[in-house]
């Protein structure tokens, strides 16, 4: 039985990373193989069906309105220029190879993905990286292990939105140790994005720079997340990483230091949309009153206890409620028209901009709507025909003590063979949660080292290695981008490995 | 109906965006169905699922 649940899972690892399919077709076939297996062999009825559908839509529609928001807002800046303004304006700061590295693939790189997320740090920096000096390999290496760590609270918070629907959990519980974790991660991809840089000579030089920056973002991120504005966390976190590594960046120069003149006044409009974004989720989290009043409307079912044929039973409860004006979605949607009004009454852009921004959106979305939605499907069809609960019973009856130590490679298989952080989150949360409730395991402590393991694991997943190869010139050798950065994140699964299995012990 | 199907296929953004709709919304109606315990509308909203699915499958890039 263990093998038969897990097979939409081994279906959807082999499409993608065997055949090189698409998220949205491999999900198409992980859904029909949950849907036949939950059918013959777990007496999953119609009924049951129906009412995991229907659960499904509300989760599938609570993470992708994040999704369809955080690109539109990043188009509506890029469309401005404003990306173009930031990219140009951060190498002129410093002439050092190690320091421009760590500014550009590292911070920039934990800034982008707190905003936008979906490849667009490694496509970003690579072209950026190449044209500083930097071999094509390690334009792709240096921000794609930069921003790893920024991924669970980056894009808006989508991936640990994800988790918090898949599990039903708040985020009380599960911001405090997924912050920590990623925070440690977040260091030790700022040493190894200085290694990649220029080896053990750059890092024994910018060893202190890169504990300062690295305590800051993880702790500006771990403040923000732990108040409750998860939806910023990684935004606040590089933005803190920014205003920190720019002086420091001036102490690390270098010799030749061919800087020019900084234009400040584009740099700080450029930022305007996420500035609006900022501001929003800090009134609304804060001011009680406001957060009340958007609270009033909320979409969703209550749903009653379902039964297999087999008799496995899920409790009746409210499934995923979606409080439409407070949703990260909407401020997301709100920020992006102010930032567009700003930047039109700037004049920066051309004629036609609105409907270029919601064709490329449109376009950019949909497709991975469509391999999030299967993929939600078969991971809520899995938990109801009880499928989940046998690889949960599975894995805890084969590891047992030595389940928190591979708690972080789950997640980042996940993340490797769906090519996301967020999709990881929703199709292995659940299993880990009941395999840690199995174990009598602190729960959110398993839950941070499966959403770090994803975040990690997503460096390394084929969809974003091409994006990254693509947009450096380097396509057909995507084997060797993949040589480089898997020991790298073997390593940092490792270390979150011992710290999962450390959390436990003083649990 | 067939001139329809072959303009679906062609655009893959109007291809995906008919998926999508074909999955959340039945989805959604799923819920109705099992409420009022008509098996007929349950099996129609799986069917149109399962076949949006496989479509999804059968999509060659």
């Amino acid at each position: 039985m263990f093998i038969l649940a897990i097979s939409p899972i081994l279906v959807i690892l082999l499409l993608m990373v065997g055949f090189r399919w698409g998220a949205s077709r491999a999900g198409g076939a992980g859904y029909l193989t949950a849907l036949l297996v939950a059918w013959i062999w777990f007496g999953i009825n119609p009924e049951t069906l129906s009412y995991a559908h229907a659960k499904a839509v509300f989760l599938i529609l609570d993470v992708l309105l994040i999704i369809w928001t955080a690109f539109l807002l990043f188009r509506v800046v890029d469309e401005a220029g404003g990306i173009k303004t930031l990219s140009k304006s951060l190498p002129y700061l410093t002439a050092d190879k190690g320091m421009q590295a760590l500014i550009i693939g590292w911070i920039f790189a934990s800034f982008l993905q707190g905003v936008g997320g979906f490849g667009v740090p490694v496509a970003v920096i690579a072209p950026i990286l190449v044209g500083l000096g930097f071999s094509p390999l390690s334009a792709v290496v240096i921000p794609s292990l930069g921003h790893s760590w920024a991924v669970t609270f980056g894009s808006l918070g989508a991936s640990f939105n994800a988790m918090m629907a898949a599990t039903g959990l708040d985020w009380q519980v599960l911001a405090s140790p997924a912050a920590i974790f990623l925070g440690i991660a977040g260091i030790c991809v700022g040493f190894a994005a200085a290694f990649a840089a220029g080896g053990w000579k750059t890092i024994k030089r910018l060893a202190f720079p890169i504990l300062i920056i690295g305590v800051v973002m993880s702790s500006a991120q771990y403040l923000t997340v732990t108040l409750g504005l998860w939806s910023i966390g990684g935004l606040i976190g590089g933005t803190a990483g920014l205003l920190i590594g720019i002086p420091l960046a001036w102490l690390y120069k270098g010799k030749k230091n061919s800087t020019g003149k900084l234009d400040w006044k584009p740099l700080l409009i450029s930022l305007a949309g996420y500035g609006v974004l900022v501001v929003l989720t800090l009134l609304i989290q804060l001011v009680p009153t406001l957060n009340r009043f958007l609270s009033q409307v909320q979409f969703g079912f209550d749903f009653p206890t379902t039964r297999t044929l087999a008799g496995y039973t899920v409790p009746a409860g409210p499934g995923r409620q979606i409080t439409i004006f407070r949703h990260a979605g909407m401020i997301l949607l709100v920020s992006s028209a102010a930032a567009f009004l700003i930047f039109k009454r700037a004049g920066w852009y051309k004629a036609g901009a609105l409907s270029r921004i919601l064709g490329s959106t449109g376009k950019r979305v949909i497709s991975s709507s469509v391999g999030i939605t299967s993929i939600v499907m078969m991971a809520v069809i899995m938990q109801h025909a009880g499928m989940t609960d046998t690889l949960a019973q599975g894995f805890s009856s084969s590891l047992g003590w030595f389940y928190p130590a591979l708690s972080p490679w789950i997640g980042a298989l996940g993340a490797v063979m769906t090519g996301s952080n967020a999709n990881s989150n929703l199709v292995f949360s659940l299993l880990q949660l009941r395999t840690a409730e199995l174990l009598g395991l602190p729960v959110a402590i398993i839950l941070a080292a499966q959403t770090t393991g994803g975040a990690l694991g997503s460096v390394v997943a084929p969809t974003k290695i091409i994006v990254g190869a693509s947009t450096a010139g380097l396509e057909g050798q995507e084997g060797d981008i993949m040589r480089k950065l898997l020991p790298v994140i073997c390593v940092l699964l490792l270390i979150v490995g011992i710290m999962t299995t450390i959390g436990v012990i003083l649990r | 109906m067939k001139k329809m199907f072959s303009g679906l296929m062609a655009n893959s953004s109007t291809f995906y965006l008919t998926l999508f709709i074909l999955m959340i919304v039945p989805g959604i109606i799923l819920f109705f169905a099992a409420q009022s315990g008509s098996g007929n509308l349950v099996y129609v909203c799986l069917t149109i699922i399962v076949m949006a699915n496989a479509a999804a499958v059968f999509k060659k890039i």
